[in-house]
Formats: C-alpha cells, sequence, structure tokens
C-alpha cells in the first residue's frame, strides 16, 4: 500500500517537479556532476498519469502501484516539498530513561527517617546489585554486625540501632557490581 | 434561463462518453438529439444508427454513448426539442483524449513495474510527447476554440498510441 494519500503524492510531486527544475539549473550552470536534466519531465509526466487515474477512479488498485512510483521519482526534493505543504513530519526527540550513575556518594544527610530505619529512597537502584563502602570500608570488611540492608526495590536502609535517628555523620561510597 | 451540458469520459472505457444535461430554468422540450461532428464534417453515430444525431429522452438527465473508436476533437451539439421544433441549441467543441490517456496510464504502470524504461531516451520522448499532445489538444479546444488543430495534435497522438512497437 502507498504510505501516502494519493492527493498528498500529487502536490508534493508538483512541487518537487519545480524543485528539481530549480536545482537542475544551478547545477548546468556550475557545470558541475551528472544531473539528470529531464528528471522535472518525468515527475510531470508520471504525475499526470496518476492524476488522470485519481481523478477517473479514487479507488482503483492502481493508485498504489503508481503512487509510490511517483513519489519515488521525486528525492532529494521531497522532504522540501512535504515542508512546503506544512505535511511535513517531525521527529520527538525520545527522553532516555536515567538509570544510577555509578558509583556515587551518600552522606548521612541523604537519609531520612521513616520511623524504624534510616533509608535512602532511590527506586533507579531497583534490579542493580550493589557493593556499599561505609567510611570506605566495604561492609564486607567491617565486624559483624551488619549495618545495612540493601533492599532491593527502593534503596538503602541503615540498622536504626546503630545510626540512630539519622543522626550519625558517615560517607558511604555506592558501587554498582556488574557481576 | 441557460441550456448546457458536460461530458465524461472514463478511462476504464474511452470507447464511451456520457453528456449529462445541466441546463437550468429551461422550458418544456420532448426529447433531446445529440450530433458529433467530426473536423471534416462527418457525424459519428453508434454502429447501427441510420441518422445523423443520437436520441437523447427528455426524462433522462444523462446520456451515455458507446461511439468513440480513438480519439476525436469534436463539436458536439444538443438540441432540445419540442415536438419536431428546435426549443434550444447548445453546440461545444470538446477534445476526448480518453485513448490517449488510458494507453499512458499504461506506460506508467509499465514504468512502475520496471522503473528502468524512464531511462531509455527513446521510451520517454514517445511518451513526453504523446502527453503533449494531449494536453496541446485540451488546451486547443479550452482556450483557442480551434478544433482542427486539437485533431492534428489527436491525429499524430494516434500514431503513438496505435503504433506502441515503433516508439516504445
Amino acid at each position: 500500500m502507498a504510505y501516502y494519500d494519493i492527493a498528498d503524492i500529487i502536490e508534493w510531486s508538483k512541487i518537487s517537479q519545480g524543485l528539481a527544475e530549480v536545482d537542475i539549473t544551478k547545477k548546468l550552470a556550475l557545470g558541475g556532476g551528472f544531473v539528470d536534466k529531464d528528471l522535472p519531465k518525468k515527475i510531470y509526466l508520471e504525475r499526470l498519469s496518476l492524476e488522470d487515474l485519481y481523478d477517473d477512479d479514487p479507488t482503483s488498485e492502481y493508485l498504489d502501484l503508481l503512487g509510490n512510483f511517483v513519489i519515488s521519482l521525486c528525492p532529494p526534493y521531497l522532504m522540501a516539498a512535504q515542508a512546503a505543504t506544512g505535511d511535513g513530519g517531525s521527529v520527538s526527540p525520545s527522553t532516555p530513561t536515567q538509570g544510577t550513575i555509578y558509583p556515587f556518594m551518600l552522606s548521612a544527610s541523604d537519609f531520612t527517617w521513616d520511623g524504624t530505619n534510616l533509608a535512602y529512597t532511590n527506586t533507579a537502584m531497583d534490579g542493580d546489585n550493589v557493593i556499599i563502602f561505609v567510611n570506605e570500608f566495604s561492609q564486607q570488611w567491617l565486624v559483624a554486625p551488619t549495618y545495612f540492608t540493601y533492599k532491593n526495590g527502593g534503596g538503602i536502609f541503615l540498622d536504626a540501632t546503630y545510626f540512630p535517628n539519622g543522626t550519625t555523620p558517615l560517607t558511604i561510597i555506592v558501587q554498582k557490581l556488574n557481576s | 434561463l441557460a441550456q448546457n451540458f458536460s461530458t465524461t469520459q472514463s478511462l476504464a472505457d474511452p470507447e464511451s462518453i456520457t453528456i449529462t444535461d445541466t441546463s437550468t430554468g429551461l422550458g418544456a422540450f420532448t426529447s433531446r438529439l445529440i450530433y458529433l461532428q467530426k473536423i471534416n464534417g462527418d457525424y459519428i453515430v453508434p454502429n447501427g444508427t441510420v441518422t445523423d444525431f443520437i436520441e437523447w429522452a427528455a426524462a433522462d438527465s444523462s446520456k451515455t454513448i458507446e461511439v468513440l473508436d480513438r480519439d476525436y476533437s469534436l463539436l458536439v451539439t444538443t438540441k432540445w426539442m419540442n415536438g419536431s421544433s428546435i426549443a434550444y441549441t447548445k453546440s461545444i467543441i470538446l477534445s476526448f483524449t480518453g485513448y490517449s490517456r488510458l494507453f499512458l496510464l499504461n506506460l506508467t504502470r509499465a514504468n512502475a513495474a520496471n522503473p528502468k524504461l524512464l531511462s531509455n531516451q527513446n521510451y520517454f520522448t514517445s511518451k513526453f510527447t504523446l502527453r503533449t499532445l494531449v494536453s496541446d489538444a485540451d488546451e486547443l479546444v479550452s482556450l483557442a476554440n480551434d478544433q482542427e488543430g486539437a485533431q492534428l495534435c489527436l491525429d499524430m497522438a494516434y500514431q503513438l498510441y496505435s503504433n506502441p512497437q515503433k516508439f516504445y
């Protein structure tokens, strides 16, 4: 099937024909390169056949075939023609989902008291395996008990037994573990 | 008050033309007669018709006539008859280019299936010439009322679409 409406293709091919004429004239004046001098005539010729068929039978099974053929003659002028008729497409920039950038550093002020624990809430960490360095020591190097709970969903929680009320000064480095 | 008519010709059936009465405010009439006159003065009529004209019943708003064997520029005359008297008459010179345009359309279909055809200079030149002749025939009658010139263009066009092996 034709990707565009036949009426649009007819309009764009009319503009492309004129743009091609101007472009080719400039190129010939500069004496440069390969130029298909007949391109505007070809666009014109095939567009008229498309118009004939469209006028005669707007439901013809051949319209898509001819429409695709006519539009295939129009580049590199097609986008300019589309823009001229206000039909040019636009591309919305995608908004990437920003994951957590590791490593990052936390201090006591990044934690909030939830009534039970000190919690650093960051759902962007969900699913990541991390290793936590407290005051530049890996937790694995610290003697028991373990002060931290990393929940694979929600963020990092400090054991309130050892860090009551979020007042304890500390430095935490969080690194992603890619294994 | 204005007696008038329009014509259409389908690419699917270029042999036929349909004439539609577009008159406004006409008085009584009992039938219509259509005359299709070539530039040499001859009338063309469907097979089996023994008169110069084609009858068109008053009750019918349009009339389809299967009459063209090729493209013509014709002096089309419609007479609105009241009994045996002519109540109104209207003549228009028209170019009927359906055969040429159908041939061009078929060439374009062939192009679409084989785009390289357009790079064949002989093919392209002949096709462009045919399209130009069709356009000329249309414009000579619409802008200059020149049936003779239009018919000359259509005669040349006829050579281009009736001898495809020679030109394409």
